[in-house]
C-alpha cells in the first residue's frame, strides 16, 4: 500500500469519527430542546438518556479520532486486487456501490406509482449489472419473473397487500 | 413445574403435527440462510417478524429457534467446502475444515461438524432445561435497578466481544441507542429525535435497522470488493462416512466443545464467536497430532462446531429467564416476544409453560431433523451456492425491501432503509461491528424504562444502583469488562517502554 492511499484511509477514518461527534452534538441538542417542565413528576425526565447517549457518542468519536490520527484505525471504501491500475479499479468499485444504492432509491421512488413488480425488476437489474453481469435483457426478464412470482405468492396466498401501481389505477 | 415434568409437557406440545411442521420449516430455512453468504439468522428472523401477526406464538418461536439452530449447521457447510464462513461463529471451522476438504476428507469434516453439533445441541438443551428454572428462581429477586445493571453489563460485554475493538463496538452500540431514542417517550409522551416527521413518532422498527445493516450493507460492501470474490467450491469427495480413527479423534472435542460453549452463551458474554476460538486453541493444545493443525485436523472442526451450537442454546437461558438478549438473533427474538405482548423473564415460565417447554423440547426435535437434513443432504445444500452472486444479491435486496415495505406499506420506511444501508456500509468499511447496534436499539428503551422505574422507586436517589448488592456486583463486572483491556494494554506498553531503553544500552 503506498503512502497516499494509507493517508486517504486515515482521513476517511477521521471523517467517520468526526461524524460520530457531530451526531453526538445533535443528540445533545435534541435532548436539550425537549423541555424540562415534567421532570418533577417523572423524577427522571425524557432528556436524561439523550444527554447520556449524546455525551457517549462525542467521547467515542473523540477517541476514534485519536486512533485515526495515530494511524491505528483506517476506513477502506473499496478493496482492490493490487494487480493493474489501482485507482481505476477503486473508482470502478465505488461506482458499483453507487449503482446498487441507486437501485434501492429507484425502488423506493417507484414502488408506489409503478407498483412492486416494475420497481423490483428495475432494482434487480441494476444490482446484477453492478455485480458484473452484462446480460441486461436476460436479467430484466429474470427480475420480472422473480418479482411477479413473489407478488402472486404474497398477495394471493399470504394475503399481504403489495402495491400494484397507482399510475394505472391499481392499488 | 419440575424439569422432567416440564420436558414431558414440552414434548407433548412440540410433537403435534403443526408444531413439527414449524420446526421443519425453521430448520430448513435456517440451514439455507446458514449456507448462503450475506443472510444470517438475525436477518431471517427479522424479516419473518411480520408473520407474528398471523401465527400462534408457540409455532412462531419453534420456527425461530429452528432458524437459529439451522443456521449454525448450515454455516459449517460453507466453511468447510468453500472456506467462506456463512456466520462469524464458523470462522474457526474454515481453518481446518477447508483443509480437510482439499485433502479429500470433506465428507468426514461435514459429518464431524453435523454430529458434533447434534451432540452439543442435545447436551446444551438438557443444560438449558436444567438451569433455566434455577435462574428463574434467582431472577424473581431482581428489581428494576438490578435489571438496569444487567443491561449495562450486556451492553459492555457485547461491545467488547463482538468485533475487533471495544471502542468500535461501543460506537456501534451508541448508534443503536441513538436510533432507539427516536419516537415518543413512553413515560411523558414527548417526542424525541423525531425531527417533526410524523412517521418517526412511533419509533424506528427493528426490522428496518436489521435489514439495512445486514442485507443492504452486505450488498454494498460485497460489490465494493467484488474482484476478491473468487470462491472455489471443493467438491465432496472421499468416503462418505467417518473412519474409526476419525470417530476416535472427534468424540472428546465434541464433549469439550459442548462444555465450553454453553456458559459463554448463557452468561451475557456475547454469543458464539469467542468460545469457538477458545475451543480451537484448546483442541490444538490437547491434540496428539498438533502438527496436523493448519493441515486439516479433525479436532479443529469437531470442537468449534460443537461449541457454537452449545453457545447458541446457552443464549436462550438469559433470553427466556431474564428477557436479556446477548446476540443479534436473540435480540430480534425478544422483539417477537414483545409483539405477542409476552415478557420473557421469570414469569414467562409460570404463565406460558406451553411456549417455554414447547420451545425447549422442539430444540431436541430440531437437532434430530438437522442431523438428517445435513448429513446425507449436505451435497444438496451446497448446490444453493451455485446461484451466481449477482442474482443472489439482487434477490436478497428484493426480499429485503419487500420485508420492510410490507411492515406498514410506507415509502418513508424504504427511505430509512436506504439510509441504514449506507450507514451499515460505512460501518463495514470502518470495521465497526453491526450486531451491537441491533442490541442497542432493542435494549436501549428497555434499559431506560428500568432506569427510570428504579429511580422512581428510590425517590430519585441515584445510589440505588450501588446499594443493592445484586446491582452493585453486576455493575462492578461491567466496569471490569470496560476498563480491563485498555488497562492491560497500558501496562503492557509501559513495561515495554521501560524495557526498551535498557535494550538500547545493551
Amino acid at each position: 500500500m503506498d503512502g497516499r492511499r494509507s493517508g486517504t484511509r486515515s482521513a476517511s477514518a477521521l471523517l467517520v469519527a468526526l461524524a460520530l461527534v457531530g451526531l453526538g452534538l445533535f443528540v445533545l441538542h435534541q435532548g436539550y430542546s425537549i423541555g424540562v417542565e415534567q421532570t418533577a413528576y417523572a423524577r427522571v425526565g425524557p432528556q436524561v438518556f439523550p444527554y447520556a447517549v449524546g455525551a457517549g457518542l462525542i467521547a467515542i468519536g473523540a477517541l476514534l479520532a485519536r486512533s485515526a490520527l495515530k494511524g491505528s484505525w483506517s476506513v477502506n471504501w473499496a478493496e482492490t486486487t493490487g494487480t493493474g491500475p489501482t485507482r481505476r479499479e477503486f473508482w470502478r468499485h465505488m461506482s458499483s456501490v453507487g449503482l446498487v444504492g441507486s437501485g434501492l432509491v429507484v425502488n423506493a421512488a417507484l414502488i408506489a406509482p409503478l407498483g412492486f413488480v416494475i420497481a423490483s425488476t428495475l432494482m434487480f437489474a441494476l444490482t446484477t449489472w453492478a455485480f458484473g453481469s452484462r446480460r441486461l435483457f436476460f436479467d430484466l426478464a429474470v427480475g420480472a419473473l422473480f418479482s411477479t412470482v413473489i407478488f402472486i405468492i404474497f398477495t394471493y396466498t399470504l394475503g399481504l397487500s403489495l402495491p400494484g401501481g397507482t399510475l394505472w389505477g391499481a392499488r | 413445574m419440575d424439569v422432567i415434568g416440564g420436558l414431558l409437557h414440552g414434548f407433548s406440545v412440540a410433537l403435534t403435527p403443526i408444531n413439527l411442521l414449524w420446526a421443519l420449516i425453521g430448520v430448513t430455512l435456517g440451514t439455507a440462510v446458514g449456507v448462503l453468504p450475506g443472510i444470517g439468522p438475525a436477518l431471517t428472523v427479522a424479516m419473518l417478524l411480520p408473520l407474528t401477526g398471523k401465527l400462534d406464538p408457540v409455532g412462531a418461536f419453534i420456527m425461530f429457534g429452528g432458524i437459529y439452530y439451522g443456521a449454525m449447521y448450515g454455516s459449517s457447510t460453507t466453511s468447510i467446502l468453500l472456506n467462506t464462513p456463512g456466520e462469524n461463529s464458523s470462522v474457526v471451522t474454515a481453518i481446518e475444515g477447508n483443509r480437510m476438504a482439499k485433502r479429500g476428507r470433506g465428507a468426514a469434516a461435514l459429518a464431524t461438524a453435523a454430529i458434533g453439533s447434534f451432540v452439543a445441541g442435545t447436551l446444551a438443551t438438557f443444560a438449558l432445561a436444567l438451569f433455566a428454572p434455577t435462574v428463574v428462581s434467582f431472577a424473581l429477586k431482581f428489581g428494576p435497578a438490578d435489571y438496569f445493571s444487567l443491561m449495562i453489563l450486556a451492553f459492555t460485554t457485547v461491545s467488547a466481544v463482538l468485533g475487533t475493538s471495544l471502542l468500535r463496538g461501543l460506537a456501534s452500540l451508541f448508534l443503536g441507542l441513538t436510533v432507539g431514542l427516536v419516537g415518543i417517550d413512553m413515560q411523558t409522551g414527548q417526542a424525541r429525535l423525531a425531527l417533526d416527521f410524523p412517521q418517526l413518532l412511533d419509533g424506528i422498527e427493528v426490522v428496518i435497522l436489521a435489514v439495512g445493516l445486514f442485507a443492504v450493507a452486505e450488498a454494498l460492501f460485497v460489490v465494493s470488493r467484488k474482484s476478491l470474490l473468487a470462491d472455489e467450491i471443493v467438491p465432496i469427495s472421499g468416503r462418505i462416512w467417518m473412519t474409526r480413527e476419525e470417530w476416535r479423534r472427534s468424540w472428546k472435542p465434541w464433549l469439550r466443545g459442548s462444555f465450553i460453549g454453553f456458559p459463554f452463551g448463557a452468561l451475557p458474554a456475547g454469543g458464539a464467536e469467542i468460545p469457538t476460538f477458545l475451543s480451537y486453541s484448546l483442541e490444538r493444545k490437547l491434540s496428539k497430532h498438533p502438527e496436523e493443525f493448519g493441515q486439516g485436523a479433525i479436532e479443529g472442526v469437531a470442537g468449534p462446531e460443537a461449541t457454537n451450537n452449545s453457545a447458541v442454546t446457552g443464549v436462550l437461558v438469559p433470553l427466556l429467564t431474564l428477557g436479556l438478549p446477548t446476540s443479534a438473533t436473540a435480540a430480534i427474538m425478544l422483539v417477537a416476544f414483545q409483539q405477542y405482548g409476552l415478557h420473557p423473564g421469570p414469569l414467562l415460565f409460570q404463565n406460558n409453560p406451553n411456549l417455554v417447554w414447547g420451545l425447549i423440547a422442539s430444540l431436541y426435535i430440531g437437532n434430530v431433523m438437522l442431523l438428517v437434513l445435513n448429513l446425507p443432504l449436505a451435497g444438496i445444500w451446497v448446490r444453493l451456492l451455485a446461484i451466481p452472486r449477482p442474482y443472489l444479491s439482487a434477490g436478497i435486496l428484493v426480499f429485503a425491501s419487500l420485508g420492510v415495505y410490507s411492515l406498514h406499506g410506507s415509502v418513508f420506511d424504504l427511505g430509512t432503509l436506504c439510509i441504514f444501508g449506507l450507514l451499515g456500509y460505512v460501518m463495514r468499511c470502518a470495521d465497526i461491528p453491526v450486531s451491537p447496534a441491533i442490541l442497542g436499539l432493542i435494549l436501549g428503551p428497555l434499559a431506560e424504562q428500568q432506569f427510570r422505574r428504579a429511580l422512581a422507586i428510590s425517590q430519585g436517589d441515584p445510589t440505588v444502583f450501588l446499594t443493592r448488592p445484586i446491582s452493585a456486583t453486576i455493575l462492578a463486572v461491567a466496569i471490569a469488562v470496560l476498563i480491563a483491556p485498555p488497562l492491560y494494554e497500558l501496562l503492557k506498553s509501559r513495561r515495554s517502554k521501560r524495557s526498551s531503553p535498557v535494550r538500547v544500552k545493551v
